[in-house]
């Protein structure tokens, strides 16, 4: 995500010292460089034409962005892709909430340290590793189908991979820990003596999480499921090793239009179709909500949110 | 793309890895830079040559590259290469800049195709070879104006095969597919241009080649083909997914090269291959060179030594590949023929290649659709 | 009935702190009792154990006549104001107040809304009740908290060190509005602070807690004058202290040697020549050149003399090393630091406490 520049302090004159421009200019460069020109170049790419069997044509066309008005498949992957997202949001916000409260609210620090490790040590593997572990659990002879067997959910264990719930696993296991991460600060912000004296005023645990402590984190669930949200729009991995084509999400089709169908200009539309959709949800969701996600706020500054 | 796993590979097999391998697969940046050094009086004294990395490879590094180097002194660098979409734009890039990273690849028909269209690859003198008449006609490619750019290096045959333990009538026809009973047990392949499924729905259903020369006449064709998906628990792209799936019984049949199951069945894995009825799909590739590579005399040296009649055949023996010589110089038992090609070249179904080359988007966003949408 | 009836409570924390050694008081209805300590002593966890957020580790709590050591606070009949006042940040100042009517309890919505403006009312900030806590000073929100514990009619009153972030100005003037509304409102209260002013002039009694006990339970007046050990006296009011050895006892006086300054105190019940005893004096009994007869008389060396508007304050060295404090009337003479004095104090004004 774009970070900003830190400004030095100015001189008496008001102006920053020449030196100080080489600091400021670092993050400047980076930014520009590895971030605006790459997309610029995407834009630009997105609307050549592709030559079947052979490369692309310098040629400036919209044909590409109609295609993808006309062609139903490529929107349909899209609503896919939100969709997978959303649950994949949903679950990890159910899965993740009580985690978060337990480990904001607990007394002993020894446990906070130790689930905290765990939850971020995760993040160390890569996706693709993750991905195949769940791969091995949900197979016919994997630890899960074969304890639903067991228990008599079915008859004979039964392979769940590839397929839409091996999918919608694996991305919930895969994104958890940044959900939990940000719900952890927020509930931890809430001063436990508003708990208290939501207790004191009568109310019992789940009114108290009812109305102080939920209307309070609501902030942070919404950074946590946008966070996730924007994130499982991108998985690519994922749907590849977990999901048949049925599951591929748009990335999935993108990825795919560069490497094996050797068509870079739709690809980049496709990439560039995606990346507009999920701005603007950020931008709505920002705006509605009037939250402070990642420092951008719909409020005014001095304005109390 | 054919990438067998190359842990399986026994160890006769092996031979003498003495090769540095550098893996080409997913670099699209060209590794561009002159390959290949060169003594004083112009004669190139080593050559870089790719083709489909794991097994492949390796079998082809024991007993086609280093009989040739001890044969003639011109060592060889050996290289592993990805999928055509991955070779073609990375020599693409590499020769609009002059270079040529490797001298020497193995590539399938429409990449070969797909050169041509670019203007990648360098034109042959036929003259300066020995043995060329030993090669199919078929498996030779010439440009529009009758050079030649491609000789054929190995024929492959893709069959109907099953997991011996899961099963034990495998299915034999290609009328299997559309089959209910194999309901959600078979593998198959993808994209088309590896698979070729669109081939053999037409040569099935509907008259071959004929069928699908018009887009209304494909269209129809691919609405056929749309009824194998229930059939289908699994589409790969790479064998080696489908390859542990078969083994381990997963996925107890679908289609695969006859070449990979049969080096698994040497390793002892409970699998079988089976020819199909109304013909295997052969798929083939040709040696070619991109136009910017300097060692033209060593890649002429090369490409006959490969056309060899017994270099063939000793090829064929290890890795299970159809010779591209004609049968009749072929020396291969009728055994060994007969596991390697089955019921002979002239029953098997050759893909309408140029279809995948110029109407490749076409023929993409009707294979999509199909196994999306399923 | 809202009598408090805490008895022998203990609280042990499993890190092993022993936080309320033996904490036992009753308070009857009504009253107005302040625990007052220094930070440590144990007074909040005692506070927090009558609210319920703690459970007594052995002791029992009463509440109105029923045992409530097992009960948890939402079902306790206390209504607590907190340090940080804790005002529902996302919710109105009438919200707040009504949390525990109609989040906390069931009471009907007229009710509710009658119930709101009284207590605004109370504590005079009628018209607030559409804003925001993060809108308020600090001592509206304290207020509104106050409003808030009181409306649901709890039968006690809890306040936890309730003044200790407002200025000096505003504490005096709460404090007056803190006693009037109680009064006003007849309910049972404890307050905990570690500002004895504030225990003085609030309280019906006093309840000084060191170290998780109760030192001295009593009013405020007992307390002050009649400390019954030495911390109390120290803690409670400024205080010069000695220690001493009882050298003679009489009907109704006791002779003291403190490291050679001898006193003639008041006697206590129960001394007898040889005790180690305290003698306690109290500043303004200690006069710095008093005009009359005092029936102890000392010398020292002024170390410090500060201008207090009414009166000077004087510290004084003794010869045997102690320090002294006095006061100079406003008509006495003026002394400044390095001046050799006499300080004098009635035997009558002499406490002597035995421990």
């Amino acid at each position: 995500m774009a970070h900003e520049a830190q400004t030095e302090p100015a001189t008496d004159s008001g102006r920053l010292p020449p030196i100080k421009y080489l600091v400021v200019s670092y993050p400047a460069i980076a930014l520009v460089t590895l971030f605006a020109v790459p997309l610029l170049l995407l834009f630009v790419f997105s609307f050549f034409r592709n030559i079947s069997g052979g490369y692309l044509r310098y040629v400036v066309t919209a044909e590409n962005y109609v295609r993808f008005l006309q062609e139903p498949l490529y929107l349909d992957r899209l609503v896919f892709s939100l969709r997978i997202a959303a649950v994949t949001t949903l679950g990890s916000l159910v899965l993740g909430y009580p985690l978060a409260y337990r480990l904001a609210t607990t007394d002993s620090s020894l446990l906070r340290r130790a689930v905290m490790v765990l939850v971020v040590s995760s993040l160390w593997l890569t996706f693709i590793i993750r991905g195949y572990a769940w791969a091995v659990l949900l197979r016919s002879n994997g630890l899960f189908p074969i304890l639903a067997a067991e228990l008599g959910l079915t008859d004979a264990p039964v392979s769940l991979v590839p397929g839409y719930w091996a999918l919608v696993v694996s991305m919930v296991y895969v994104f958890l820990p940044f959900m939990v991460l940000t719900l952890y600060t927020s509930i931890k912000n809430v001063d436990h003596e508003l708990r208290e004296a939501a207790r004191n005023l009568g109310a019992g645990p789940i009114t108290t999480f009812r109305h102080v402590t939920l209307p309070l984190t609501k902030d942070g669930i919404i950074s946590g499921s946008l966070l996730v949200f924007v994130l499982s729009m991108g998985v690519y991995v994922l749907p590849r090793i977990l999901g048949n084509p049925p599951q591929w999400t748009l990335a999935v089709v993108i990825g795919n239009q560069v490497t094996v169908e050797s068509n870079v200009p739709f690809g980049a539309t496709l990439s560039i179709i995606l990346m507009l959709v999920v701005v603007a949800l950020i931008a709505v969701t920002v705006r509605l909500a009037g939250v402070d996600t990642f420092g951008v706020s719909a409020t005014e500054e001095g304005e109390q949110g | 793309m054919k990438v067998p796993d190359n842990t399986k590979i026994s160890q006769n097999r092996r031979g003498f890895l003495k090769y540095t391998s550098v893996a080409g697969a997913g670099a699209l940046t060209a590794l561009s830079g002159c390959v290949g050094g060169f003594s004083g009086d112009g004669t190139a004294s080593s050559l870089t040559v790719s083709s489909f990395g794991g097994a492949f490879k390796e079998i082809l590094e024991a007993e086609l590259y280093e009989p040739f180097e001890e044969e003639t002194g011109i060592s060889i660098e050996s290289q592993a290469q990805g999928g055509t979409a991955e070779i073609i734009p990375r020599i693409r890039s590499a020769v609009e800049n002059g270079n040529a990273p490797v001298d020497v690849l193995t590539v399938p028909v429409p990449g070969v195709l797909r050169g041509l269209n670019s203007d990648l690859w360098m034109t042959h003198e036929e003259s300066e070879f020995e043995n060329l008449e030993f090669i199919s006609d078929d498996l030779m490619k010439y440009d529009d104006d009758g050079n030649l750019v491609g000789i054929g290096s190995q024929a492959w045959l893709i069959n109907l095969v099953h997991n011996t333990e899961e099963t034990d009538n495998g299915p034999t026809s290609w009328t299997s597919l559309w089959d209910s009973t194999y309901e959600d047990q078979m593998a198959m392949m993808t994209p088309p241009v590896t698979g070729y499924m669109p081939d053999i729905a037409a040569a099935i259903h509907f008259d071959g080649a004929d069928s699908l020369q018009s887009e209304s006449d494909i269209r129809d064709v691919f609405e056929k083909l749309s009824e194998v998906t229930p059939q289908a628990q699994m589409w790969y792209t790479n064998e080696a997914n489908f390859q542990s799936s078969l083994e381990n019984g997963e996925t107890p049949m679908g289609m695969l090269y006859n070449d990979i199951t049969l080096v698994l069945q040497d390793q002892g894995a409970p699998v079988e291959s089976t020819f199909v009825d109304e013909g295997s799909v052969l798929g083939s590739g040709r040696w070619v060179s991109p136009r910017t590579s300097e060692n033209g005399t060593a890649i002429t040296q090369f490409i006959d030594y490969a056309s060899r009649p017994a270099v063939q055949d000793r090829v064929s023996r290890n890795l299970y590949t159809v010779p591209t010589i004609e049968e009749q110089h072929s020396e291969l038992d009728a055994e060994t023929y007969q596991r390697v090609a089955g019921p002979g070249l002239d029953s098997a179904i050759v893909p309408n290649f140029d279809m995948y080359v110029e109407r490749q988007e076409f023929i993409n966003q009707l294979w999509n659709e199909l196994i999306i949408d399923s | 009935m809202s009598q408090i009836i805490l008895d022998a409570v203990e609280k042990v924390y499993p890190g092993g702190v022993h936080a309320v050694k033996d904490a036992s008081l009753v308070v009857e209805d009504g009253e107005f009792v302040t625990i007052v300590g220094p930070s440590g002593c144990g007074k909040t966890t005692t506070l927090r154990t009558l609210a319920g957020f703690e459970q007594p580790t052995s002791g029992t709590v009463g509440l109105g006549g029923i045992e409530v050591s097992g009960v948890p606070p939402n079902e306790r009949a206390t209504g607590m104001v907190f340090q940080d006042f804790a005002l529902f940040p996302h919710m109105t100042v009438g919200e707040n107040i009504a949390f525990g009517l109609t989040v906390g309890g069931d009471w009907p919505e007229d009710e509710v809304d009658t119930r709101i403006e009284e207590m605004l009312e109370l504590v005079e900030l009628s018209g607030f009740r559409d804003r925001m806590p993060d809108q308020l000073s600090g001592g509206q929100q304290q207020r509104i908290a106050l409003a808030r514990a009181l409306a649901p009619e709890p039968e006690v009153l809890l306040l936890d060190e309730p003044l200790a972030s407002l200025d000096k100005q505003l504490r005096e003037s709460m404090q007056v509005e803190l006693r009037r509304i109680q009064e006003q409102i007849g309910i049972t209260t404890i307050l905990v602070t570690h500002n004895q002013t504030e225990a003085l002039t609030m309280s019906d009694r006093i309840a000084v807690m060191n170290d998780g006990r109760f030192e001295q339970v009593g009013a405020p007046t007992e307390v002050y004058q009649q400390p019954a050990t030495k911390f109390v006296a120290d803690f409670i009011g400024t205080a010069n202290v000695f220690d001493g050895t009882v050298r003679n006892v009489s009907d109704s006086r006791v002779t003291v040697d403190c490291d050679g300054v001898e006193f003639e105190a008041a006697a206590p019940d129960y001394v007898a020549v040889g005790d180690s005893v305290t003698v306690v004096t109290r500043p303004e009994h200690t006069v710095v050149e008093p005009g009359d007869t005092r029936t102890n008389v000392f010398e020292g060396d002024v170390s410090v003399s500060r201008f207090l508007g009414d009166h000077h304050e004087c510290h004084v060295t003794l010869p045997s090393g102690s320090d002294v404090v006095g006061v100079v009337d406003s008509d006495g003479p003026t002394v400044s630091g390095g001046d050799r004095v006499s300080l004098g104090v009635d035997a009558k004004d002499c406490l002597v406490v035995v421990e």
